[in-house]
């Protein structure tokens, strides 16, 4: 069966693992700034939002792109970003509701969560809180996943929008 | 370089002047990093019998060497000086993110000495670095500070190390707080932060930390991530409360008993039923997250929190006889804000409760509260009151059990829950467990837990002991032989930041260390290597004290261990089972009968078989010549040798 990645904020522990471990995989070194996973903190608030891409249904991101650097695969349902076409405006970083989508320090092009090629390190990271869950796509689990990010959204203002 | 960051940066807040250096190659090869590199600086750093709160003293902070790199489980900050309290050797170890940050901003150690003229904090932002005016800070609370530096800088990943009012206040056991919730709590480390004026260090690091063979330390790093994938979610110190009451080791009314009636309010499994947790906290690279994320539900103080841990709720919650889950809750919380050590203000205020109930104070000396065992409005209070030394007892309590009950005179010393260095005991009543008699007593900063988390389990006994079968009761030498084994691993364990709940996944395995530490740094390391390093920290943190002028003297436990018995009601049922570690009588780690005592004697002969393990002379207690030189201590030997203070 498919799988998909479910990622439950409330579980989350904040230690920001997960963000060490997706720059390590993907670049070689830890540097959280190249990190596709990104962990919002709030330690006077005692509140932790994790963030990747969800690979929405219909990606504002996609539509957003002036060059059209961004496209949804129909078959697998991954966003991916063309990085010869990519400007680097940050057109995608602003729409994003999740804030998921960086701009990468060095390369300077959009960067977003692969799922590892099809096993994500971050929820094997994640073995004991278990915030990030590497699950069969049942019915079950997919709308536990989007009832999830819905609620992300909100999460995240609450962590960005007072000190 | 690898696994180091490379820097060091020294901060004079006299002459207001940074200067940074390179992390010297030889201190990173003899200690590491973090705890051990921190204790070299010291010992380097000031000369003996320095005042710990002039600007003479340093006051060092120290990433460990695994700490940014994909290890887990390695955000530990170590922060030394010498204590207020004790006048002794000082280390503060503490998770959070603050290590984290520091590396990624380049820097492995923060070196502080001087005093400023106004209140200042250290910004560092990378390769910048720079004094600022903290006179908006000074006076707030650690939330607040925290808020105020994030909002400035507009920032909300900003990690610091901060003092709340009691370190401005100098309270003698001030901690440092990491950021908000984590700390650096024994000793007085925020004291001596607050006699330098130095409100806050403010970090923010977007680097990396570059280490020798990444795919390999990444592989062996994911196999520990399975290993620990067997904790818990529920895993926390505060699920300790409940099993340690009913081994009757919970310290219960300033140690008078190992047992109290509701002890079990107090622990996780209460505190979860009764909708006090939300969820748990993770420092920096921790997948386990240990600390507890809590609530308190109503009035005034209705908020988000995090903790207690065990050590607070038997400091606030038990020794005081307060069992109410809401207030340990708040007072944990007060601590957090104020930056107060949740022990040893735990350890004066139950200390004050039995001088109240003797008649040795009365309510006119405690600004009229009724300051009687169980009653948390009092406990509540003063904690204010100490945290601004308000009144004359807040200001007496200020400055610890030992100095209060010289100032108090009446005998109140028989009460004052301290040993002879002069640091409140942690929370275990050795009266039953002679293998902590042996390391309380013989820890260079103080009565408390971490450097020799000695265990309770066979199955680690076994191993500890290289023998098939332990047969209890343990002899001098084998207590003797747990405890060096604990000590030398545990600096090694601070010196790479490592968590001391990793378990056997990395803190007690010298291989896995060795072998982590050789794909981080580069440096061919061994297993053997490790623990020689690892005993050459915790031999030099001893001759720190020699130099100060310890001698054995200062090795014991406070009076009441030794000379009134335990009182607890013979347990009904069996006493508990964990992990299949303890059972009664033969096969009992710890004593389990009522009406005990640790005799002097007995306390001696733990020691003198230690010593002699150690290579330490039996009657100062002093590391000889030649144990110094087979570590490679040949300079501190030189020095403590012109002092004469050799045996």
């Amino acid at each position: 069966m498919k799988k998909v990645l479910v990622v439950d904020h409330e579980k989350c522990n904040g230690c920001t693992y997960c963000m060490l471990v997706c720059s390590m995989a993907h670049e070689g070194v830890v540097q959280r700034s190249r990190s596709r996973i990104q962990v919002f903190r709030s330690e006077e608030k005692v509140f932790f939002v994790p963030t990747l891409c969800e690979h929405c249904e219909d990606p504002p991101c996609v539509e957003a792109c002036p060059v059209g650097a961004i496209s949804k695969d129909s078959e697998t349902g991954l966003v991916s970003v063309d990085e010869d076409a990519c400007t680097a405006c940050g057109v995608c970083v602003d729409v994003c509701p999740y804030r998921a989508v960086r701009i990468h320090p060095e390369r300077r092009v959009a960067v977003l969560c692969d799922l590892c090629g099809g096993e994500p390190l971050c929820a094997k990271a994640c073995s004991v809180m278990k915030a990030i869950e590497w699950v069969d796509a049942t019915p079950e689990a997919l709308r536990r996943r989007s009832k999830l990010a819905e609620s992300r959204i909100e999460a995240l203002k609450s962590v960005l929008e007072t000190w | 370089m690898y696994g180091w960051a490379g820097r060091i940066l020294y901060v004079d807040l006299t002459k207001g002047r940074i200067r940074e250096k390179e992390t010297p190659k030889g201190l990173r090869e003899a200690f590491i990093g973090g705890r051990g590199i921190n204790a070299k600086l010291l010992w380097d750093l000031t000369r003996p019998g320095v005042d710990p709160l002039s600007p003479e003293n340093v006051l060092i902070f120290g990433a460990g060497t695994l700490t940014g790199t994909p290890v887990p489980m390695t955000g530990r900050l170590t922060v030394t000086t010498k204590s207020p309290q004790t006048n002794l050797y000082l280390k503060s170890v503490s998770g959070g993110h603050f290590a984290g940050e520091l590396k990624f901003a380049g820097y492995d150690h923060v070196v502080v000495y001087g005093r400023a003229e106004k209140p200042l904090y250290l910004w560092i932002e990378d390769d910048h670095a720079e004094l600022r005016s903290a006179d908006h800070l000074w006076g707030m609370d650690v939330k607040e500070t925290n808020r105020t530096i994030k909002s400035d800088h507009k920032d909300r990943e900003i990690k610091t190390v901060c003092i709340g009012p009691a370190g401005e206040n100098l309270v003698k056991y001030a901690s440092v707080m990491n950021t908000v919730y984590n700390v650096s709590a024994r000793g007085g480390v925020g004291a001596v932060m607050g006699s330098k004026r130095l409100k806050a260090i403010a970090v923010k690091g977007s680097g990396t930390v570059e280490v020798k063979n990444p795919e390999r330390l990444m592989e062996v790093s994911m196999k520990i991530v399975e290993r620990l994938s067997a904790f818990s979610p529920d895993w926390c110190t505060t699920d300790l409360v409940d099993f340690i009451n009913r081994a009757r080791l919970l310290p219960s009314l300033n140690f008078r008993s190992g047992f109290l009636e509701d002890g079990h309010k107090i622990g996780y499994r209460h505190l979860k039923e009764a909708g006090y947790v939300k969820g748990k906290w993770g420092c920096f690279s921790c997948i386990v997250g240990c600390h507890l994320h809590s609530v308190i539900k109503e009035g005034p103080y209705t908020r988000h929190t995090v903790g207690p841990e065990y050590e607070t709720a038997f400091a606030l919650g038990s020794n005081t006889g307060v069992t109410d889950p809401e207030a340990l809750i708040r007072a944990n919380e007060l601590c957090a804000l104020y930056g107060l050590d949740t022990i040893s203000t735990g350890s004066a205020i139950s200390w004050a409760m039995e001088c109240y109930e003797r008649g040795v104070i009365s309510k006119s000396d405690t600004g009229g509260l009724e300051l009687k065992f169980g009653n948390a409005e009092a406990m509540l209070e003063a904690i204010r009151m100490i945290a601004f030394r308000r009144g004359w007892l807040g200001n007496l309590l200020a400055e610890g059990v030992k100095r209060a009950s010289e100032r108090l005179g009446r005998g109140s010393w028989k009460w004052a829950m301290c040993n002879s260095k002069g640091m409140e005991h942690a929370g275990l009543d050795l009266r039953t467990w002679k293998t902590r008699v042996l390391s309380y007593s013989v820890n260079p900063r103080g009565p408390d837990h971490l450097f020799h988390q000695v265990a309770s389990s066979f199955d680690w006994l076994e191993r500890i002991l290289e023998v098939e079968e332990v047969k209890p009761p343990l002899t001098p030498e084998e207590h003797a032989k747990v405890v060096a084994w604990y000590g030398d691993r545990f600096a090694v364990t601070d010196a790479l930041g490592i968590c001391k709940f990793s378990g056997g996944a990395m803190h007690t395995n010298e291989k896995v260390m060795a072998e982590l530490y050789t794909l981080a740094t580069g440096v061919e390391t061994t297993p053997e290597d490790i623990l020689t390093a690892g005993r050459r920290i915790y031999v030099l943190e001893r001759c720190y004290n020699v130099r100060e002028g310890f001698d054995r003297r200062l090795d014991d436990i406070a009076w009441r261990f030794l000379n009134e018995p335990t009182d607890w009601p013979e347990p009904p049922t069996p006493p508990p089972r964990r992990n299949r570690p303890i059972e009664v009588g033969e096969r009992s780690v710890w004593r389990y009968k009522r009406g005990l005592v640790v005799t002097e004697a007995e306390m001696k002969e733990l020691q003198d078989a230690f010593y002699r393990l150690q290579g330490w002379d039996l009657e100062t207690g002093w590391p000889r010549r030649e144990t110094l030189l087979k570590l490679g201590l040949a300079d501190v030997a030189d020095e403590l040798g012109r002092l004469g203070r050799l045996p």
